[in-house]
């Protein structure tokens, strides 16, 4: 009588589990089982346009590790999950890709929340995070490898590029950005920043927007009023993310601001974002990166067409002529973890971390970047780009050498 | 003889002259491209020199520098490692000679202006174009000039000035000229300029003052301070005017919004009663039905392509139409009288649909092109800038709601609805099919939906999960006017905008949307039958 | 609506028939069988075997646990007092913040680290008013006392305005969309967007520790048998049976004297607690928490889990939950885009024509097969 009951009950557990209980592909040596890698991009929601870039970049360079002859002798293979966007589902979907599908490490995360989601995971279960993007610092996980730079190495350049006599000597400074930890963080460095070159705090203005806010017309009228006031140029620190960006510009040009009035700093604007929008009312605004694809080397030119021909060949729904800096970090992420790997002749996580210390190779911006032997930062090139007519960046101004990276801001303290 | 000998003495003087000018004009060319190219020499210096040969007399050497001005405005200007300037382009120019290059260097990129520089190159080609032949050329450049007033060269204007023949322009760049009168240190003059400022209020013009003030030369004397300050009062009233006059019009154009999305909503859930929280993906059909269209007008019928958003009107209004029918036939007509049930089902619809877009177009945004005549705006008066897509929004509404009210009112369909709400049994005595009264007022509603869609897609952003954002709105302008009620819906779509943008600018715009929701639900505690509500007999 | 037991008319043996009575009883021992297998199923069976259960299984089944018990919540109020609350994602949210709360305390009592987002709003520390949440039972404590005055306060208003069905529903969306609004800004204070996570430990064991999340797995299993036992002791009570009368004709129940919103008012916040307390398990087993969990589209989920389960049948709803979720957490990991065409589809088919659920159907054809 309890049977049916005891079945329903069971088996809605056994389906749950059935998913679960895989066998486990035996790491020990002599396998010949492929090396999975945790691919942790969102492919819907309002961080997929960005994402998928970096899915599919990661794809493609496990590709190219494969036919170099894998790793250890074996293949790698990517996992690939879909978080939607949603920051809770990234912490539950990459328990599901170290505990369940026992990958060697996760590539993932663009923005810093879902880093953040998925830092005690990693942390708990004792795994890497290949982390792509640029971000605030004042961070320094054991199990995060930071592919990309912290504030001091990109933010600070571009500011300091602002407020010199090339970039019109900005004195007041609007701060705009979507209400997380990445803008808040970086408006606090920024705060503490300007109170070392003695910018009064009434030369400031610091607002946020909830994700995927597309209606700007309020805040674009304070940005015109804030730059009518006296004391000096004022320029827009924008670190709105994702929807939001080309939804700010559009409002911008439609309300009549240039570059050459307010110019605006767009931290985290990337070529996709620019796509689709007339550029040319927008010439003349900036944003900071460690690549730009307009960079001439033979090492870029190479992956600008490594990655042309996987669009092409696979059908992918992405320009095939356009390449960003994460996608650039990931490829970089990928290969660095593979050469420790081959160095450390295992693909245990304590063994990888010491094999990644010092690693190096040349990155398609022609910079030799090198792995920081104790913080897990890469030190990367640094440069910045101004917005053409033609939907991307014309580089401004590059460093000559990688930058050392600094986690650990030592403004924050003092705004 | 004598004469003979003369004259060809004077043609060959001629010939040598006009061949050296031109050969001097060419090594001129070569050495002003040369020092614009040096690594560390003066690049505004240079740029000067470029606009000396832009305004000077000879027609060649002014064709010659707009060119080269313009190429360096839009980065095509190359300093090559070899000494060779090119500009790039097919095929690539010799910047000195304007003739194709011979060979450029791949390994070298063009110069790109720091924002310092862009604010010269936009001067230095307004100064250039004062001295055109066509009039239209000449006053956009009076306007630059006169915007950005600080920055020109007074030698350049006043011999702009003498050519001009044209009163409306010369009067523009003697404002210009005045308001340089800023910068000067005779009394007299800067009074004047004061004046000229003041004239046009503007943020800018504010701004001009506002440093001036700052100055002590400007506090030290009695009689410029006062005129500054009057000066500064006077701009200040208009602007806070001005001010006063966008928050109403950015509450008109959210109502604007609001409407659109409520109408469809109201009638469906007020005529009818049915809860619809599939209303949102109708939305998003129109979206996206606009997107079709504007790929479909720009491959086959570019010529016309700026209309494509009246073109999608009719479209995306029959397309949700018919996806309303057919939800109403499946779905719908068997829960009628089951309010709770239709909510679930609409909801399982809403997923079904998003997920099914997501799948057919991709989870990413859509980006619209703004039709030409959508783009930027106008200054109406000082602080108060309209853009003309809300204008378009704000419109746009108004004309769909008058179409809407005319149905509901005037035609034999929305009488039939009416009765139909009112008392559905008496109406199905008197022989009205009021199964099919239903499926075509849910495809009115739906196609309303559908037409809110169009006109979103040029002020919000376009992806699969945008209708999720106006479900919960849309229901409460709804039931805060009276369900069912087409005025309540108005009304209460202008209250809640313009509270909400009357907030926005103290303390943020979600927190002046909570603040709209929970003063909804308090006013619904208190009256829940809406502001107007309907009289039905059930 | 149950059938007096009939003590000498003939039993009909078939499966219906068992379903409508004894299942109900019987999910209690299935319950707590399950909850007993999940430790052993972990530690005594081998893990290459088909039976040995992961940690990450568990896990699962201990957040579908959590949404059976919200579920349970969202059927007290509705299959028995006929309250369609679109917005019990709002005692869910209460749960699991407060709790939250205290496991932040509790991390910073052991690692001194104050959580990412304290950091960057510059504040220097937790508000004073964090302090008493500094012990899991007070936690528990408050938080049952909260939720009850949010209910309470929100249903006294509600009730007795007399406002029901749709615009009740509507309300609670709205009520729910501007909570997740609120908490979305980071100056609210409890970490906006990011939401609360880096939780260490709770009450003293590690957080991330096998036996813990074992624990809390085994511990929703029991406190949902707890709650189904308490709550059908109470819908077989006389105030289940007044509450059923108020659901079918609320006007004939006024006029008969009972004071209906005070019925629903008990109803109501008796709801929200278990509401409350299936966030306060949820969160430490999912190790974050931000505001999607007060997100207007899991509330609306909730009422879907308990309609296609069968509302008005208690274990309907728990049965809705685990199933629903269960195919939720499989297929989308296997199958993600056709997921929410199969849930779109399950539930039409349930709601239009089926409209008691899969449970409420079933127990109909019981009943009708016993006459």
């Amino acid at each position: 009588m309890k049977r049916r009951t005891f079945l329903s009950a069971v088996g809605s557990g056994l389906v749950t589990a059935a998913g679960t209980a895989l066998p486990k592909p035996a790491l020990a040596a002599g396998s010949t089982e492929p090396i999975k890698l945790g691919l942790l991009f969102s492919q819907s929601g309002t961080m997929a346009n960005n994402e998928s870039l970096l899915k599919d970049t990661a794809l493609m360079t496990i590709d190219q590790v494969n036919a170099k002859g894998g790793v250890l002798g074996r293949q790698v293979q990517g996992v690939v999950v879909d978080p939607a966007s949603d920051w809770p589902m990234y912490a539950q979907l990459s328990k599901q890709l170290i505990q369940r599908d026992k990958c060697a490490a996760l590539f993932g995360c663009w923005t810093s929340v879902s880093r953040k989601s998925v830092l005690p995971v990693v942390e708990a279960n004792d795994s890497l995070l290949f982390y792509p993007l640029h971000f605030e610092g004042e961070e320094q996980s054991k199990n995060v490898v930071y592919l990309n730079s912290p504030p001091s190495s990109s933010v600070l350049p571009a500011i300091d590029y602002l407020m010199g006599d090339q970039g019109g000597n900005a004195k007041r400074f609007y701060m705009i950005g979507s209400d997380y930890v990445w803008p808040r963080t970086i408006n606090k460095m920024l705060k503490g920043y300007f109170k070392t070159k003695n910018i009064p705090d009434s030369a400031l203005r610091e607002r946020y927007v909830p994700f995927g806010q597309s209606n700007f017309q309020t805040i674009v009228r304070e940005i015109k009023d804030f730059a009518a006031q006296p004391g000096g140029q004022a320029i827009v620190v924008m670190t709105v993310v994702g929807d939001s960006i080309p939804a700010m510009f559009k409002e911008a040009v439609n309300q009549g601001i240039r570059a050459t009035d307010i110019p605006i700093l767009g931290l985290d604007v990337v070529d996709s974002d620019l796509e689709g929008l007339d550029t040319k009312p927008l010439v003349g605004h900036l944003s900071c990166w460690c690549y730009f694809q307009n960079v001439d080397t033979p090492q870029n030119t190479q992956f600008k067409s490594d990655w042309k021909n996987y669009v092409t060949a696979h059908g992918l729904k992405h320009r095939p002529d356009m390449v960003i800096d994460p996608m650039v970090s990931t490829n970089l992420g990928i290969n660095l973890w593979a050469q420790a790997v081959t160095k450390a002749k295992s693909t245990g996580t304590d063994a990888v971390r010491k094999a990644l210390a010092g690693q190096s190779m040349v990155d398609p911006a022609g910079y030799t970047v090198k792995m920081d032997p104790s913080s897990q930062y890469l030190w990367r090139g640094d440069m910045i780009g101004s917005i053409n007519a033609k939907q991307g960046f014309d580089i401004l101004w590059k460093s000559k050498d990688i930058v050392k990276p600094v986690p650990y801001s030592p403004f924050i303290g003092k705004a | 003889m004598m004469t003979g000998r003369w004259l060809f003495l004077t043609v060959l003087c001629w010939l040598l002259t006009g061949m050296s000018t031109s050969a001097w004009a060419a090594t001129n060319h070569s050495a002003l491209l040369a020092a614009f190219c040096a690594t560390d020499g003066n690049k505004a210096t240079a740029l000067e020199q470029f606009v000396e040969a832009g305004v000077s007399d000879e027609t060649q050497d002014q064709a010659w520098a707009r060119l080269i001005v313009d190429a360096i405005r839009n980065s095509a200007l190359v300093c090559n490692s070899s000494g060779l300037v090119t500009i790039q382009g097919t095929p690539p120019l010799d910047a000195a000679t304007l003739k194709t290059a011979a060979n450029s260097n791949p390994g070298d990129s063009p110069y790109v202006p720091s924002i310092v520089m862009m604010r010269k190159l936009m001067v230095a080609s307004a100064e250039i174009d004062l001295f055109s032949g066509q009039r239209d050329t000449r006053a956009d450049a009076a306007r630059q000039v006169d915007k950005s007033f600080a920055l020109l060269d007074p030698a350049i204007i006043t011999k702009a000035i003498k050519r001009e023949r044209d009163p409306d322009i010369a009067s523009v760049l003697t404002l210009a000229m005045a308001k340089r009168g800023l910068g000067s240190n005779n009394r007299a003059d800067r009074l004047a300029a004061i004046k000229a400022v003041a004239e046009v209020p503007s943020e800018t013009a504010r701004t001009a003052l506002a440093n001036f003030v700052a100055q002590d030369s400007v506090r030290s004397d009695p009689e410029v301070l006062a005129a500054v300050q009057s000066a500064i009062a006077k701009i200040d009233t208009s602007l806070s005017f001005g001010r006063a006059f966008s928050i109403l019009f950015s509450g008109l154009s959210y109502a604007g919004v609001l409407l659109l999305t409520a109408l469809g909503l109201s009638i469906v859930f007020g005529l009818m009663g049915v809860i619809n929280l599939a209303h949102g993906e109708f939305i998003m059909i129109g979206a996206y039905s606009t997107y079709l269209v504007e790929r479909f007008m720009q491959a086959h019928m570019p010529g016309l392509f700026d209309a494509y958003i009246f073109v999608a009107i009719p479209v995306a209004f029959v397309i949700s139409a018919v996806c309303g029918m057919l939800l109403e036939f499946f779905v719908i007509r068997f829960l009628y009288r089951r309010p709770l049930e239709t909510l679930l089902a609409t909801w399982a619809v809403s997923i079904a649909l998003i997920k099914l877009v997501q799948v057919l177009f991709g989870s990413q945004n859509v980006e619209f092109v703004t039709p030409g005549f959508l783009n930027g705006g106008m200054q109406v008066s000082p602080g108060f800038f309209v853009t003309y897509n809300r204008v378009f929004a704000i419109v746009l509404a108004l004309l769909i709601f008058l179409a809407t009210f005319a149905v509901v009112r005037l035609t034999k369909l929305g009488l039939l609805m009416r009765a139909t709400t009112q008392l559905r049994d008496m109406a199905r005595c008197l022989g009205v099919a009021a199964e099919r009264v239903d499926r075509l007022a849910f495809g009115l509603g739906a196609g309303l939906a559908g037409l809110a869609g169009v006109v979103l897609t040029q002020i919000a952003s376009v992806n699969p999960s945008m209708g999720t954002g106006f479900v919960v709105d849309s229901f409460m302008v709804v039931v805060l006017g009276g369900a069912g009620s087409l005025l309540g819906t108005v009304v209460s779509s202008l209250a809640l905008g313009e509270i909400n943008q009357f907030i926005e600018p103290f303390y943020g715009a979600v927190a002046a949307k909570v603040a709209v929701l929970l003063l909804i639900v308090l006013i619904i505690q208190k009256r829940p039958q809406g502001l107007f509500a309907l009289k039905t007999r059930v | 609506m149950t059938t007096l037991p009939e003590t000498a008319a003939r039993r009909n043996w078939t499966l219906s028939a068992f379903l409508s009575k004894w299942m109900e009883i019987g999910i209690v021992p299935v319950l707590i069988l399950v909850a007993a297998y999940l430790p052993f199923a972990y530690f005594a069976i081998p893990e290459a075997s088909a039976l040995h259960m992961s940690l990450f299984g568990i896990n699962l089944i201990g957040q579908i646990m959590c949404f059976a018990l919200l579920a349970l919540a969202l059927d007290l109020v509705w299959g028995y007092a006929g309250i369609l609350s679109l917005g019990h994602g709002i005692f869910f949210g209460i749960g699991g913040y407060l709790m939250a709360i205290y496991l932040l305390n509790s991390a910073y009592a052991e690692t001194n680290v104050l959580p990412d987002f304290i950091q960057y709003m510059g504040t220097g520390g937790f508000p004073t008013v964090w302090k008493i949440f500094s012990r899991l039972d007070v936690t528990v404590l408050i938080t049952i006392v909260f939720t009850a005055l949010v209910a309470g306060v929100f249903g006294f208003v509600t009730f007795r305005s007399r406002i029901n069905g749709v615009y009740l529903s509507i309300i609670t969306q709205a009520l729910t969309y501007a909570l997740m609004l609120l908490l979305f800004i980071n100056d609210v204070g409890l970490g906006g967007n990011n939401g609360m996570t880096g939780f260490t430990n709770i009450a003293g064991l590690r957080i991330a520790g096998v036996s813990t999340q074992i624990g809390l797995a085994v511990c929703s299993c029991v406190v949902l048998v707890v709650a189904y036992v308490g709550v059908r002791y109470l819908a077989h009570s006389s105030l289940g049976r007044a509450l059923i009368a108020v659901r079918d004709d609320e006007a004939r129940m006024r006029f008969l004297g009972y004071r209906t919103h005070t019925l629903k008012l008990i109803a109501w916040c008796l709801s929200a607690v278990i509401a409350a307390l299936a966030g306060m398990l949820y969160v430490p087993q999912v190790g974050i928490v931000n505001p999607t969990i007060v997100s207007p589209q899991l509330s609306v989920e909730i009422a879907v889990w308990v309609a296609i389960g069968g509302r008005g049948t208690l274990i309907g709803a728990i049965a809705g939950a685990i199933l629903v979720n269960g195919l939720k957490f499989w297929l989308s990991s296997q199958l993600p885009e056709v997921w929410p065409f199969i849930l779109a589809g399950v539930t039409l088919v349930i709601v239009v024509a089926f409209g008691n659920g899969v449970w409420g159907t079933l127990k109909a054809a019981g009943e009708e097969a016993n006459r």
